[in-house]
Order: C-alpha cells, then structure tokens, then sequence
C-alpha cells in the first residue's frame, strides 16, 4: 500500500473509532446514573433501620440522593440527547423515577416533551409526579401548547400541585433562568456532601430572592456566617 | 432565627438561607405570608439547581409540600472560613433553636 492510502485509512479509521467511543461512552454515563439511581434510591429508605423513624425523612447515612443529584446532573449535561429517554420516563412504572423524570424535564431544551407532560400533570397517580411536570411546564413555557389551567387545577386533589399549576399559570413564559442551568452543568459533583467540621466550608454564589448575588467567601475575614437550608419556610 | 438578627449583629454574625426553589415561586411563597423581601434583613438565596444543597450532604432528602426537597440544616462558619458546627435535621422542625445558635457563636469568639 502506499503511504498515503495507509495514512488515511489510519484517519477514517481513528475517526470511527473516536465516533463509536462517543456514542458508547456517553450515553452509558446517563444510563449508569440512573441505573445507580434505581439501585441506591429504595421507597423503603424512607423508612430507617435506626434513629427517628420518619416517612417524610431519608435516613442520615443513606447516600441514594447522591444517586439522585448524579442522575439529576447528568441527564441535565446530557442536553438535548437525554430528552427522549426522559420522557419515556414518564411512563415508567416506578413513581421514583417518574418524578426524577418529571422535574428534569424542566432543565432540558424538552418543549418536545410538553404534551407529555401535560398529560402527566392530568393524570399521574403520584401527586409529586403531578406537582413536578406541572413545575416543568412553567420552566419550559407553555405557548403554543392548549392548556386549560383553571380545569388543571381542578383536576388536581392534592393542595400543593393545585398551588403550584397557580405558579405555573402566572408566570406565562418567565422560562427558567439559563444560569440555573449552567450552574448544575458546570457543577463539580466531587464536591458532593464534603462540608465537614473542623474544614473550610465549601465555596458557593447564588442570587437571593431580590436578584443580588452572593458569595460565601467575600466574609472571610469578616464575620461569621450562620448558614441555614430551608425548604419555602424560610 | 429572624427574630434574633440584632444578637447575631451583635457578635458579628451573618445569616445567609439558602432554599432550592426558583426565584418565581420563592417570590410567590413571600407574597403568600406577607413577607416583603426587602423586610428579610438577609439574604434568602436560591439554589434551584441543588449544587449547593448537595455540596453540604442535604439534598433531596426531605418530602414536604409533596416535594423532595433538602432537609432543614444548619452551619456555623467561623470568620476564617472553617465549619464549626453543623446538623442535618431529622425531621422537619428539628434545627437548633436561636439559643443554641448564639452559644456557638459565643465559642467562636471565645477561642
């Protein structure tokens, strides 16, 4: 053979392989995400083999939400490519993984996936599966799509997915902020669950309710800092 | 917490909350109990993408308002920067009262 009849079939060859590499190493990622999320993230956690029995409270060494938080990411890095798989999602018979399913979608350039969602936000059984298609709708925006949100309201029994159709409903096409999305994208998930005593406090910058951004460590050196997690309580 | 912001000055101390909602629904939320934001006194910061939540070991923990949201938490962060004190709730109410709060602060300043 010639030298540069070898040559190029050394490149065709490097870029078929770099391409079947692509398609098998990323899509693997998502799906060994949600594999592990089904694996670490059992109804039955809820339920504690020690400490305050609750069912409202995951136990304080289970880690499934760090599954969740990875799937949760990953499908969101996964762009474009994990709409379709997330919206088949929707079906599936696990209510878990239909919530997971339900409230990524509003991450995801998913207005594919609208109708889909719509007709969860309808008919769920799971009224968190409800609550979270219905949050999706208001992040992806509803023109173009038929929605009837005083009957969606209606339909919903549960309180809290009737008050969240309201935040749906009223915040018309205020689609999800980009930067939200970036932030969970570019998030290093080695960072995940490392705030211990005794070491400095992981860094962070958010935006509070009235718009200013916030940055843990411009009060070092300053003050110290009470930091709570709140859940709509404040 | 909110109604002992004038201790907190006092020793020197800021509080920061940080809820998982989007900016929309948290401002709903505040409408919804008659909070004004700039009557806060503090910055309620959002974390809708979870990062932060899941950086400090307490998202998607906790069903409440048939969310899966974080589990209530609280950290004292020295001036230098270091975690001195941390809990992770096990129920919904179950956080360290004001008091408690100020004590540890207290131990800051005393070391």
């Amino acid at each position: 053979m010639r030298p540069a009849l070898i040559i190029c079939v050394t490149a065709v060859l490097g870029l078929a392989w770099s391409a079947a590499r692509t398609i098998a190493v990323e899509p693997t990622s998502f799906d060994a995400a949600l594999r592990s999320f089904s694996e670490r993230w059992s109804q039955d956690d809820w339920v504690p083999k020690t400490g305050v029995p609750s069912r409202f409270m995951r136990p304080l060494d289970d880690d499934g939400w760090k599954a969740r938080m990875t799937a949760f990411q990953s499908a969101v890095q996964f762009g474009e490519r994990a709409v379709e798989p997330v919206r088949q999602l929707l079906r599936d018979e696990d209510a878990s993984k239909r919530a997971l399913a339900a409230q990524v979608l509003g991450y995801l350039p998913a207005r594919t996936a609208r109708e889909e969602l719509l007709r969860t936000a309808r008919e769920d059984a799971e009224p968190a599966v409800r609550l979270y298609a219905i949050d999706s709708l208001g992040m992806l925006g509803t023109d173009g799509l038929n929605v009837d949100w005083k009957a969606l309201a209606d339909q919903q029994k549960n309180r809290d997915a009737k008050r969240h159709v309201t935040y749906a409903s009223e915040r018309a096409n205020n689609l999800i902020a980009k930067e939200v999305i970036d932030q969970l994208t570019s998030w290093n998930a080695s960072q995940m669950d490392t705030a211990q005593v005794g070491q400095p406090a992981p860094d962070f910058e958010l935006s509070s309710v009235s718009g200013e951004k916030v940055r843990l460590s411009n009060f070092r050196g300053k003050s110290a800092v009470v930091l709570v997690f709140v859940y709509g309580d404040t | 917490m909110r109604g002992r912001l004038a201790d907190l000055k006092q020793l020197g101390a800021q509080l920061i909350s940080v809820d998982p909602h989007e900016v929309y629904s948290a401002q709903h939320f505040l409408k919804e109990v008659g909070v004004a934001t700039e009557d806060l006194h503090y910055p309620l910061l959002l974390d809708p993408a979870c990062v932060v939540s899941a950086t400090y070991g307490v998202a998607f923990q906790m069903r409440i308002h048939t969310e899966l949201s974080n589990r209530p938490a609280t950290f004292v962060i020295d001036a230098d920067g270091v975690i001195r004190y941390a809990r992770r709730g096990q129920s919904f109410s179950d956080r360290p009262g004001a008091d408690q709060i100020i004590e540890e602060l207290k131990r800051l300043d005393a070391k």
